[in-house]
């Protein structure tokens, strides 16, 4: 075994930590929606907002985090911050996959279609597309130049969260509710998927760090 | 109903393979 390659001890400890916490978060969250009042128009299919907007909210926090890291890559140009704009930026696509997923299964109920191109999907679609591609163009990349196109990207990119946010509000005629509004138990079913989700995104980064801290060090060994 | 519960699996088995996916990357990141 390389030993040499492997995270600090506290990373991984720290990492197992927030794993349990995440797990049992989720599993929590999962339960309370269970159990959360039944909406009176929609029926038990609104209870996909407590998964939909969690991820949606982690995706744009993702993507953020991404855009601060590719500032501070090309500010000091340590390996670190790059190694967390493109591990958040992963994690981000996973979030947004679960949000395009989940949206057109509540979108059937409340709508009658699984798909609309108004505003916020259409814009959302959009921010999926360009990030895919940011994907792309970083695996194609095998030089040093690599971690500064990926960061001017990651920056570049970032011009599509606040017209993803805004959408609803720029736009006329955006089918999209502007806000969850919940009160009691539903509200407080809500904030335990959004505590619980962005747990679970900070496990998930420390993981996806660790992949980046191995082949880092097998570069440096090579 | 049956839509949250397609919702709730499909979110579940897209992060279990996700999460497989990573860590049969870092297993082979180690080993390389």
């Amino acid at each position: 075994m390389n030993e040499p390659s492997a995270t600090p001890g506290w990373w991984n400890a720290a990492g197992r930590g927030l794993w349990i916490l995440a797990l049992a978060l989720v599993a929590g969250s999962w339960w309370a929606a269970a159990h959360a009042p039944v909406e009176v128009q929609m029926g038990p299919v609104q209870k996909i907002v407590y998964v939909h907007v969690p991820s949606a909210i982690v995706t744009l926090i993702a993507f953020g985090l991404t855009f601060a890291a590719s500032i501070a890559y090309l500010t000091t140009r340590q390996w670190r911050w790059d190694a967390i704009a493109a591990a958040s930026c992963e994690l981000g696509m996973v979030f947004a996959t679960v949000v395009l997923i989940t949206g057109p299964l509540w979108a059937r109920s409340a709508w009658n279609t699984w798909w609309t191109w108004e505003p916020r999907l259409t814009s959302f679609l959009i921010l999926w597309i360009l990030y895919a591609g940011y994907h792309v163009v970083r695996s194609s990349l095998r030089s040093v130049s690599r971690r500064t196109v990926s960061s001017v990207l990651g920056i570049v990119l970032f011009v599509n969260l606040p017209i993803v946010w805004k959408s609803v509000e720029w736009w006329r005629g955006s089918l999209h509710p502007r806000n969850v509004t919940m009160t009691g138990e539903m509200r407080e079913t809500l904030l335990l998927s959004m505590a619980a989700w962005i747990v679970f995104f900070a496990a998930a980064l420390m993981s996806r760090l660790r992949l980046e801290w191995i082949r880092e060090a097998a570069a440096e060994r090579a | 109903m049956t839509y949250a519960i397609v919702a709730y699996a499909v979110t579940a088995v897209l992060w279990i393979a996700y999460l497989l996916w990573l860590a049969r990357r870092v297993a082979r990141a180690r080993h390389e």
